[in-house]
């Protein structure tokens, strides 16, 4: 253990695999409920699209539920919105979702990224979000994102002609995935500049669609080189259960993966060989969602006792999450610790 | 505002009043040394919150046969002193539904079936139990009664002590509670897929799993 560090000291520090005085809570993903929108003032979808909003929201991850980093991303469409999708942005009570029935591309060739994309409002209220995170909490970790090329070829391809080409066409997607893999490093370095300390890097080739030699075959190389290019720590995001990858995924270079509780914590620490960090893994529709804090600070120890290096949730919390549910997982990091 | 810690345990949420500016509205359960009490609570700070929290107290005051603790225009209490949850979810759902510049109204305890040409009554048998029963039920038709005491079963998490006969687990009378309930046994399929809907709401699926 170290002297007593601030919450960004030691969500750094844990990505980089280095020593803390305690385990940190980190939210690589969204933990926005409807009551911290009533809270603050900054309802979906508007927080999805006016930077201040967006800010003051993200900030309760902090200032009320305790995590040690604030992710003011809360959906995975910022991008998307930005090069042309059709964006469904529902209501204050549901997430804004791509339209993936109607593609605007078809093959590899009809991508054509603007080079002004990032002047969209949509990705630029992110990157102001991040501006006006970095310098309200300077000693909070501020966790930005930015989407991987293969979410983002559900998003503009739609989800089932993506898949198949990935089946039939090594080759085209391939060339689909290196023609979108700028927005991923364009929007990572942008949001390093704004000020984030590390970025969520989701990549949904998910454990129920996509077997683990595809990750390798089509994800492992390019990973490895957002690992390279992007400035500041990765941390990968892929839901479902990924033990078969996890191997892989450690040899990227990334700093940390946001895995799904499909996965045990043993078996997932021992998958990456402590080559990579873990953070995530307490479930958000069972546990978080539907039941109460004693069943949160049960998975909570069990990741602690395991050796995780950082305790949050699985995925982005559902938005009627209970706050009594998310204030248990610092309680139980606390107890674990010792701690007041 | 700041985030109250004596709430207690959160037993359901209405995300969007469409009657108080889409505000978040719940309802709390907090253990007290008379027994658990039920808190109407909202983060918001909307302009008309505090009279739509007293309004939803009591609507299920009116509706559910609950009682105000003294001191707090958003605090109620079961008579009997404990807390049936699963009736007090659907009860605080409900209230929802009480259009807001009528005063609320006990429900009787007899009911036409929305499903046959059947009149269900629900009779108290004593120690909080409730037999259903049927009239007007056509010759060879079956009573609809055993059914829509199942579904009180089900939707209240209530005892069964026989096909029509059902009991609160406290064993006080809880008429208001019960015709209210029975509103709402007698389409309980629409009930649970309104509940399954309100859970999967808000719930972010990864884009492979999106429709």
């Amino acid at each position: 253990m170290t002297a007593a560090m601030t919450s960004r000291e030691r969500v750094l520090a844990a990505l980089h695999g280095e020593p803390v005085d305690r385990t940190p809570l980190v939210n690589p993903t969204s933990v926005a409920t409807v009551e911290l929108m009533d809270l603050v003032e900054a309802p979906f979808p508007d927080a999805n699209r006016e930077p201040e909003l967006m800010a003051r929201l993200a900030a309760t991850g902090h200032t009320e539920l305790g995590f040690d980093s604030i992710m003011p991303v809360f959906s995975i469409i910022q991008e998307s919105s930005a090069i042309g999708c059709r964006i469904q942005w529902e209501q204050k009570d549901n997430w804004p979702t791509v339209k993936m029935t109607e593609p605007i591309f078809e093959r590899s060739e009809d991508i054509r990224i603007q080079d002004d994309w990032m002047d969209h409002p949509d990705a630029q209220c992110v990157l102001e979000a991040i501006r006006i995170l970095r310098r309200e909490y300077p000693d909070v970790a501020v966790i930005g994102k930015t989407m991987g090329p293969w979410s983002q070829a559900y998003h503009s391809f739609g989800v089932e002609k993506f898949l198949l080409m990935s089946l039939d066409d090594e080759s085209a997607t391939k060339d689909v995935l290196d023609r979108l893999k700028r927005l991923t490093v364009e929007y990572g370095i942008a949001q390093a500049e704004a000020g984030a300390d590390a970025v969520t890097l989701p990549d949904h080739a998910t454990g129920d669609l996509v077997s683990g030699e595809y990750y390798k075959r089509y994800l492992q190389e390019m990973h490895a080189e957002f690992a390279e290019q992007i400035p500041i720590p990765i941390i990968l995001h892929i839901c479902g259960r990924t033990v078969d990858r996890m191997g892989y995924i450690a040899e990227t270079g990334m700093a940390a993966f946001h895995y799904d509780s499909k996965n045990e914590p043993g078996e997932s620490m021992e998958a990456v060989g402590g080559k990579i960090r873990l953070v995530g893994n307490v479930n958000n529709p069972q546990t978080l969602y539907a039941k109460g804090a004693e069943d949160v600070k049960d998975e909570v120890r069990k990741n602690l006792e395991a050796g995780v290096q950082m305790i949050g949730p699985e995925c982005a919390i559902p938005l009627q999450t209970p706050i009594e549910s998310l204030r248990a997982i610092r309680e139980a990091v606390v107890e674990f610790h010792g701690l007041n | 505002m700041q985030i109250r810690t004596d709430l207690g345990t959160r037993v359901e949420l209405v995300s969007m009043d469409p009657h108080c500016h889409d505000a978040t509205i719940g309802l709390y359960r907090r253990e007290t040394a008379d027994g658990p009490v039920g808190i109407v609570h909202s983060y918001s700070s909307v302009a008309g919150i505090a009279k739509r929290l007293g309004f939803l107290a009591e609507a299920m005051c009116v509706l559910g046969g609950l009682e105000r603790v003294e001191g707090d225009d958003a605090t109620v209490r079961l008579p009997c002193r404990t807390w049936h949850n699963a009736a007090l979810k659907r009860l605080f759902l409900d209230c929802f539904r009480v259009d807001p510049s009528t005063a609320p109204e006990v429900k009787p305890l007899e009911a036409p079936d929305t499903r046959s040409e059947q009149l269900i009554r629900v009779e108290p048998v004593g120690g909080g139990r409730y037999r259903v029963g049927a009239t007007d039920v056509p010759e060879g038709d079956d009573s609809r009664a055993p059914a829509i005491a199942r579904a009180l079963v089900r939707l209240a998490q209530l005892e069964e002590v026989d096909e029509t006969t059902v009991g609160f687990p406290c064993g006080e009378r809880h008429d208001a509670l019960i015709g209210a309930l029975l509103v709402r046994a007698q389409n309980l399929r629409a009930a649970l897929r309104e509940e399954e809907l309100t859970a999967s709401r808000g719930v972010l699926t990864a884009p492979s799993a999106q429709e």
